[in-house]
């Protein structure tokens, strides 16, 4: 009985021990010939390029959100250019990227917002507007009085025509003429 | 000396080490695949009507006729009117009707831009095309002096989508077109580096937009 318990002792030892030999042997085998990743280097690489050109391509990027900010879709093919950006989603308008002005249920402007004797004229957004001008004017060393910004519209799709209005007119009191609307192209170009 | 020059080193060159850029790299392609933006965002120019009444001035006061081509977006649908001739379709605007009424789907108006894209072509780009021309050198030889430009005038309770499709179907020619230009339908603005003012390349029906107040 114990003689046959020692040679099952032994058979079991001597497996274990064939298992250690044979991983002593891929491992050295793996230390002479490592795992060659030069091809998933390269597929990286042209990954990473890929998406370094797709991270600096626009030159203002517009953060879209479900029920905030959703810009309309269009066949506009023509692209942007650098200019003030006005931000108007379901909750308020942002210049700059600084809230001016709240909307209330995605329809109208909190209440004061307007001036009471011109319901167009968005106060705080035309003193946003004017210190951006301002600003641009000098950038530019032109005539602060003459000179004529540009607005970058970025408005929320189911946003009623009425607050675009109020902020293009507003704009326009502060002396931006042309307006570029964002949109989301539905073509390539 | 001669034990010298027969004297071998062998050098053994080993791989370079590519697992701590690997690591960077691995690191970086989240980050940046978080970051990126695959929407392409694009543009639509327009002015506001008052300003751009003023700038143009000067041209609009020659001896030219002007067509004074006016969209307006209301609850009911697109009502298309000219200055020349005031609506372009009077036997609808005698029964209150727009010309291109709205559709309901879904408790939802839709608007169809379609139709408008068509009825502009059909009605107003095609008839006078051979007489107009939106290049700088052929302006002079126009007959309407505001030829390519549009009045879109929503109400205020139209949604700035559609708004931005009607945008679209005046600027571009429809399919239908393809016969009457050389080259694709495309109509592009674009703004060389360092320079003020935008550039209008391709073929264009009414790409100069102005939006005004109903």
């Amino acid at each position: 009985m114990s003689n046959r318990m020692d040679s099952e002792e032994k058979a079991r030892q001597e497996r274990i021990e064939a298992k250690k030999a044979e991983r002593r042997e891929a491992s050295k085998k793996f230390r002479k010939d490592p795992l060659k990743i030069t091809s998933l280097m390269d597929a990286l690489t042209i990954i990473l390029i890929f998406l370094l050109k797709s991270y600096g391509s626009d030159p203002m990027e517009v953060p879209q959100k479900k029920n905030e900010l959703m810009l309309p879709k269009s066949s506009s093919v023509s692209n942007m250019s650098e200019c003030v950006d006005i931000q108007i989603s379901r909750s308020a308008i942002v210049v700059k990227g600084k809230p001016v002005v709240k909307v209330l249920d995605g329809k109208t402007l909190e209440s004061g917002a307007t001036e009471s004797s011109n319901p167009m004229l968005i106060t705080k957004l035309k003193v946003q507007l004017d210190d951006w001008r301002k600003k641009a004017a000098e950038e530019k060393k032109k005539d602060v009085q003459k000179y004529e910004g540009e607005a970058f519209i970025a408005a929320d799709g189911q946003i009623p025509f009425k607050i675009i209005k109020q902020v293009i007119f507003t704009a326009g009191m502060a002396r931006y003429t042309r307006f570029t609307f964002a949109v989301v192209k539905t073509r390539g170009g | 000396m001669a034990k010298k020059r027969a004297a071998k080193f062998e050098v053994e060159i080993e791989d370079i080490n590519l697992m701590p850029i690997m690591n960077l790299i691995t690191l970086l392609i989240p980050f940046l695949l978080l970051s990126a933006q695959f929407i392409q965002i694009g543009v639509i120019l327009v002015d506001w009507q008052s300003r751009a009444r003023a700038r143009t001035q000067k041209k609009e006061d020659e001896n030219k006729r002007t067509l004074g081509l006016t969209i307006n977006i209301t609850s009911k649908g697109y009502d298309i009117t000219t200055k020349e001739k005031g609506s372009a379709c009077p036997s609808k605007t005698a029964n209150g009707q727009p010309c291109i009424p709205v559709s309901m789907s879904g408790g939802n108006k839709i608007y169809n831009r379609v139709a408008l894209r068509k009825f502009l072509y059909e009605k107003f780009w095609k008839p006078n095309k051979s007489n107009n021309s939106l290049e700088p050198d052929k302006l002079d030889r126009n007959i309407y002096s505001d030829w390519g430009k549009v009045t879109i005038r929503p109400e205020s309770t139209v949604p700035y989508e559609v708004v931005i499709q009607t945008l679209d179907a005046s600027r571009e020619l429809p399919p239908e077109a393809k016969g009457d230009v050389s080259g694709n339908l495309a109509c592009v603005f674009k703004k060389p580096q360092g320079q003020q003012e935008w550039q209008l390349t391709g073929n264009c029906m009414f790409p100069f937009a102005q939006l005004a107040a109903h």
